[in-house]
């Protein structure tokens, strides 16, 4: 049986959660770029 | 009665449940108060910026099955299954093109019904209403019946109570403020679904570290880790192309599309895919760390919340709690809107009133969210488990859609005959796999002939479509009349 290495299931999850965090992050600073240009709605 | 795996006491479930509702509908209707003509109501005004057009279509996706499923499958199908449910990212991603397309061949556009009815004709326009209709209701049925069955499972809230709130609250914040209030009330889900899966994760981890865990998994679960796992590699090709047939047709995502300023749908949804294709995976791993954490999984689907509540305690289990409640009104709220929607515009507009005025279309479209919600909560009511199983029989016909939507959308060659005995024989053959092969082929066998028949039909098709029958003059936005 091949199993997938430590390394990558650590950076697999690892890499999930900033990317996750990195979304949040994102869509915060596309809010407040889009209010500066008035083009939230 | 408490649910035996119930991770939060039932007076921190009320609270949260009265107090989130309280949000939800406040915000909803303050935010409603810009739907001042039925294109606000429908479509946001179509000035939806890239901020809450990248949040609404990434929290729409999320539904509680992301949260809560995910770690399921990562605890029954391994490191495979979590980057299996990660696939249906692609639906938005691959959608991201045909959102542009969209705005730019439809600028008057109201739903997904109104293409097919332009592009295809009639006969074909009733069979995908029938479709799309179907799978809308019974996704949001199988919402419904999520809720209760979560708030029961997470803090003993009776089944039928918590169904009930959830239902009402989302019924009632869509009824006052349509996309306005979905779009906006997405927007603060979708930070809350994203940071608290952050969190929970963070702190699984500073408790237990990988190689605790790997080690663990070698030793009691191997299998979970296999790089050959075949029935989920299966999997992976079953949620890739159902993920994509439910939102290539939905008019959940249509009408995002219509619903965005010009130059963001095409950003929008690949900002959605992005920010989406991480989630299961940061929300399922932390039951790949079950076993090494010594944690007793008597019930897999309760296996995120248990770990989460074991580790982070009370903490945990509201962070989760929220997550799940947010995830759900994000899609039932949607789906709401999305589908009264297409029953107002296809059905009583087209069909049933085609000289009905703003006035009327507003009063008929609270009517039917209403009704969609009375008719949810009916059969949701008696509790019935197989019926959250009908949502997989949408699985084929909706991977049945794919290739007459994308299709219809770029080639002028393609035909009304192709698109139709493409939906039809993708549905039926599908549904036979379904029954004679499996779930896990439905969707790939639907999607598979329904393309051998729509490019073949293109090839043979004399037709050459001309684009600019698409731009409906629609009464409400322009005064005119239509077709």
């Amino acid at each position: 049986m091949t199993l997938f290495p430590e390394s990558f299931f650590a950076i697999l999850i690892t890499g999930a959660l900033i990317l996750t965090g990195i979304g949040a992050l994102t869509l915060l600073i596309l809010l407040v770029r889009d209010f500066a240009r008035k083009k939230v709605w | 009665m408490e649910h035996q795996s119930a991770v939060l006491s039932a007076n921190y479930g009320w609270i949260l449940l009265a107090l989130l509702g309280v949000i939800w509908v406040a915000l909803g209707v303050y935010w409603g108060r810009k739907a001042k003509s039925m294109e606000g109501f429908m479509l946001a005004g179509r000035n939806v910026g890239l901020a809450l057009g990248a949040a609404t279509a990434m929290a729409t996706w999320v539904t509680s099955n992301t949260t809560m499923l995910a770690p399921q499958f990562a605890y029954e199908l391994g490191i495979w299954g979590m980057i299996a449910y990660s696939t249906a990212a692609f639906g938005l991603l691959l959608f991201a093109p045909l959102a542009k397309r969209i705005r730019q061949l439809m600028p008057h556009g109201f739903t997904s019904g109104d293409f097919i009815r332009l592009r295809y004709g009639r006969t074909a326009w009733y069979v995908f209403l029938a479709i799309s209709i179907f799978y809308g209701f019974t996704w949001l049925i199988s919402m419904g019946m999520a809720g209760g069955i979560l708030l029961n499972a997470l803090a003993g809230i009776p089944y039928q109570v918590g169904m009930s709130v959830i239902l009402l609250v989302c019924v009632i914040y869509t009824l006052f403020g349509g996309l306005y209030a979905v779009i906006g009330t997405d927007f603060i889900q979708s930070l809350i679904i994203l940071i608290g899966i952050v969190i929970v994760g963070v702190g699984v981890l500073s408790f237990v570290d990988f190689e605790q865990s790997y080690t663990h998994l070698i030793s009691e679960r191997p299998m979970l880790i296999n790089v050959l796992l075949p029935a989920a590699v299966m999997a992976i090709f079953n949620n890739l192309l159902f993920g994509i047939g439910e939102i290539f047709h939905s008019n959940v995502w249509w009408s995002r599309a219509f619903a965005m300023r010009q130059d963001v749908g095409k950003k929008a949804y690949m900002l959605a895919g992005f920010f989406w294709l991480p989630v299961p995976i940061a929300a399922g791993f932390i039951a790949l760390t079950s076993g090494a954490l010594g944690i007793n999984v008597t019930s897999p689907d309760m296996v995120g919340p248990l770990v989460a509540a074991s580790v982070l305690g009370k903490i945990g289990a509201i962070v989760v709690f929220i997550v799940a409640f947010s995830s759900l009104a994000s899609s039932i709220d949607s789906l709401l809107a999305a589908t009264s929607d297409l029953i107002t515009e296809d059905i009583y507009r087209k069909i049933l009133n085609p000289k009905a005025s703003e006035q009327t279309l507003r009063r008929a479209s609270a009517y039917i969210i209403i009704g969609l919600g009375v008719l949810a909560w009916l059969i949701c009511l008696p509790r019935i488990g197989t019926l959250g199983t009908v949502l997989f029989f949408a699985g084929p016909m909706v991977g049945s859609t794919i290739w007459p939507i994308a299709t219809g959308l770029f080639w002028k060659k393609a035909s009304t005959t192709g698109a139709l005995w493409g939906m039809l024989s993708g549905s039926i053959l599908g549904l036979i796999a379904y029954f004679e092969l499996g779930w896990y082929t439905a969707s790939l066998i639907g999607a598979a002939t329904s393309m051998v028949v729509v490019v073949i039909a293109t090839a043979f098709s004399k037709s050459r479509f001309d684009w600019v029958k698409l731009d409906e003059a629609h009464p409400e936005t322009t005064g005119g009349s239509t077709s």
